[in-house]
């Protein structure tokens, strides 16, 4: 079975959590930084990643407070999901190298 | 009651729609969330957000969260989607002989004849209609 490709969301969202824990909410403001506003992650779709994301043990819950009476959990890379992370960053590396080089192969050719 | 009390509000009754094991777990933080989303002013849950809370409490339910190194219960899970599927072409192909009886019931009951076929339709989709409501 060949490894299948990370869903945009779920990459993004490790890739907050890449250089330390965040809330939901630190997530979801650092992926439309990241992203430069393009991806904007609503809070139910956040929500059923992390839940999975917890479920596969790519995350995990690292901490827990309470802030003006709200609760907020923080979540962290696990090692399984740093190692993931950088598995599926390495595969989108190649995928784009290869499109560049054609793309100025083929813009030299067309020149 | 104020605008953020009226949007809180809201926005706890739209997650009705996950399952409660994970709304208790998850629900205050979910909301915070929310909240913290939600630009001052705003009353009521956007259709885009309702929207999206609306599937994926909906995809929660339906999809209960194994990791995928849990070959055997997701094994179990499939089996049980099968189950549910071959429920459901059930309940729709009641319905559809039903609705077909129905219009040609006229002509039977004409011709004087019993019908105990309806009864064991209608039986049969209560029937399926509880075991989906059981299995949610």
């Amino acid at each position: 079975m060949g490894i299948r490709a990370m869903q945009e969301a779920t990459f993004m969202i490790l890739t907050a959590l890449a250089n330390g824990s965040q809330h939901g909410y630190g997530i979801i403001t650092d992926v439309q930084e990241i992203s430069n506003g393009q991806v904007r992650l609503r809070p139910g779709t956040l929500y059923t990643a992390l839940d999975r994301l917890c479920a596969d043990e790519l995350i995990a819950v690292d901490r827990e407070e309470i802030v003006d009476g709200r609760l907020r959990r923080y979540y962290r890379l696990t090692p399984t999901g740093t190692k993931r992370l950088s598995a599926e960053a390495a595969r989108l590396q190649a995928h784009v190298t290869a499109a560049l080089t054609r793309l100025n192969l083929s813009g030299g050719m067309a020149t | 009651m104020t605008d953020r009390a009226s949007l809180e509000r809201r926005y706890r009754r739209l997650l009705a729609w996950y399952p409660r094991a994970f709304r208790q777990e998850n629900g205050e933080e979910i909301l915070a969330v929310l909240m913290a989303c939600a630009p001052e002013g705003q009353r009521e849950p956007g259709l885009a957000a309702s929207a999206d809370l609306i599937r994926s409490g909906l995809w929660m339910r339906l999809r209960p969260n194994v990791p995928r190194s849990a070959r055997a219960v997701r094994a179990a899970v499939r089996l049980m989607y099968a189950g549910a599927a071959v429920t459901t072409l059930n309940l729709i192909a009641a319905i559809i002989s039903l609705a077909c009886t129905g219009r040609s019931g006229a002509a039977l009951r004409l011709a004087g004849r019993n019908q105990p076929l309806p009864v064991a339709i209608t039986v049969g989709i209560v029937g399926g209609l509880a075991e989906i409501a059981l299995w949610l």
